[in-house]
């Protein structure tokens, strides 16, 4: 790993010795990734991020029709957008399968999310296999939330994920392709969409580390009492909607708060030392409403994200402040919007 | 059965429910409401606020600049 930092500068396409390097370095990294999920070094592609993954997890399988639901990643509906058929999701986040067999017919190909990137809701993923194999079609599964805290599917055609969301480097995602699926890694020439290859030395270090320090059922099943107690306790509020489902996975857990601004309730508890994400417009970077509460009819404003991080006591400190902060937090907000000259 | 306007376009989140729920608090049972609002998260959010308190949403209409929502508490 240090080697690969001091040494792996060059282009690992550059025939001198440092290239030479830089190309072992990559080819151990993927030989490394590849270990770690059980496939093939030749299948596993670096890309700048989770979107540019499923980008070229689209584009690399060719022309054919696409169902998703409406909750999956913007980068998968828009890729799509011009062949596609967007399937909903119920209340729980659970999308409807009825609506993948109306959608089903010759080469479809399927982008999910093992589960609901805000609800934790586990996907029906081994059905949607079934669909896409009925049909000589493609299943595309995003996995990149949910890698540290939940075994991937075992099938798959592509699967995409996030070195981040193991402990690795940002900027990192990795596309893993079987050899069944006929994928070709779609990167025009003068368009280097990989990651410095240090960094991908360092993303293939890190998934070996975290899944060696901690199997994924022992932190699923702490993240997920975490996240379900602390979901029971956000429920009693007054005017909090909570959105977890029974059986949901960690690291996620979202709730929205009437009457007041998400912007306004991150700022607060970020002068408290804790850090959440929201899924509100007035946070987002592109002003629009999280479209993943709105596909299961939730409320968009004053949302709150909670993920944890991999170390269960540091998580545990945090969701435990977070429960302590945020009912003196909302209360001082609502007093002074409700107080507010129209 | 009255039915009252309330135009919250150029409003944020949480401004326009905020004005919703305090119309809400002063009208009677059966009353109506045509909000008005140019938020990008008032379509769903309007939705579900309807949802958790009870009230109905009549119409909800899309308008060249605006989101229309008609209410009966």
């Amino acid at each position: 790993m240090v080697a690969a930092l001091d040494r792996a500068w060059a282009s690992p396409a550059g025939t001198h010795a440092e290239g030479r390097f830089a190309s072992d370095v990559a080819s151990a990294a993927r030989a490394s990734v590849a270990k770690s999920l059980g496939c093939q070094p030749e299948g596993i592609y670096f890309t700048s991020g989770v979107g540019s993954a499923l980008e070229r997890a689209v584009t690399g399988l060719g022309e054919r029709p696409w169902a998703l639901a409406a909750t999956e990643r913007l980068a998968a509906l828009s890729t799509t957008a011009e062949r596609h058929t967007i399937v909903g999701v119920d209340s729980q986040g659970a999308l409807d399968l009825e609506g993948f067999r109306a959608a089903a017919q010759p080469n479809l190909g399927i982008v999910v999310q093992s589960a609901n990137p805000e609800l934790g809701t586990p996907q029906p993923v081994e059905s949607l296999l079934a669909m896409t194999r009925a049909h000589g079609g493609v299943l595309v599964v995003d996995h990149s939330l949910f890698m540290p805290w939940a075994t991937p599917p075992a099938e798959w055609d592509v699967l995409v994920l996030e070195a981040n969301s193991w402990g690795g480097p940002p900027g990192v995602g990795v596309l893993a392709a079987r050899a069944s699926a006929n994928y070709r890694f779609p990167d025009p020439e003068g368009v280097d969409s990989s990651p410095p290859v240090a960094l991908q030395a360092a993303a293939a270090a890190a998934l070996e580390d975290c899944l060696a320090r901690s199997p994924q059922t022992a932190r699923q099943e702490w993240g997920s009492r975490l996240l379900d107690g602390a979901a029971a306790e956000l429920a009693a509020l007054p005017n909090v909607e909570v959105y977890r489902a029974p059986g949901a996975w960690a690291p996620v857990l979202t709730l929205s708060c009437l009457y007041v601004s998400g912007m306004q309730v991150v700022q607060e508890l970020d002068r408290r030392g804790i850090a959440v994400g929201s899924g509100s417009a007035c946070v987002a970077s592109a002003f629009e409403p999280s479209h993943v509460l709105a596909a299961i009819g939730g409320f968009t404003g004053g949302n709150v994200r909670v993920s944890l991080g991999l170390d269960e006591h540091e998580a545990t400190e945090a969701v435990q402040a977070l429960l302590r902060a945020l009912p003196e937090v909302l209360a001082e907000l609502r007093e002074d919007e409700w107080n507010k000259p129209s | 059965m009255e039915q009252a306007e309330l135009d919250e376009r150029g409003r944020l989140c949480p401004e326009p429910i905020i004005a919703l729920a305090q119309a809400a608090k002063a009208a009677e049972r059966g009353d109506r409401l045509v909000l008005l609002t140019d938020d990008p998260g008032a379509k769903p959010d309007v939705i579900a606020w309807c949802r958790m308190t009870g009230a109905t949403l009549i119409d909800q209409s899309e308008q060249p600049d605006h989101l229309r929502s008609t209410i009966e508490f």
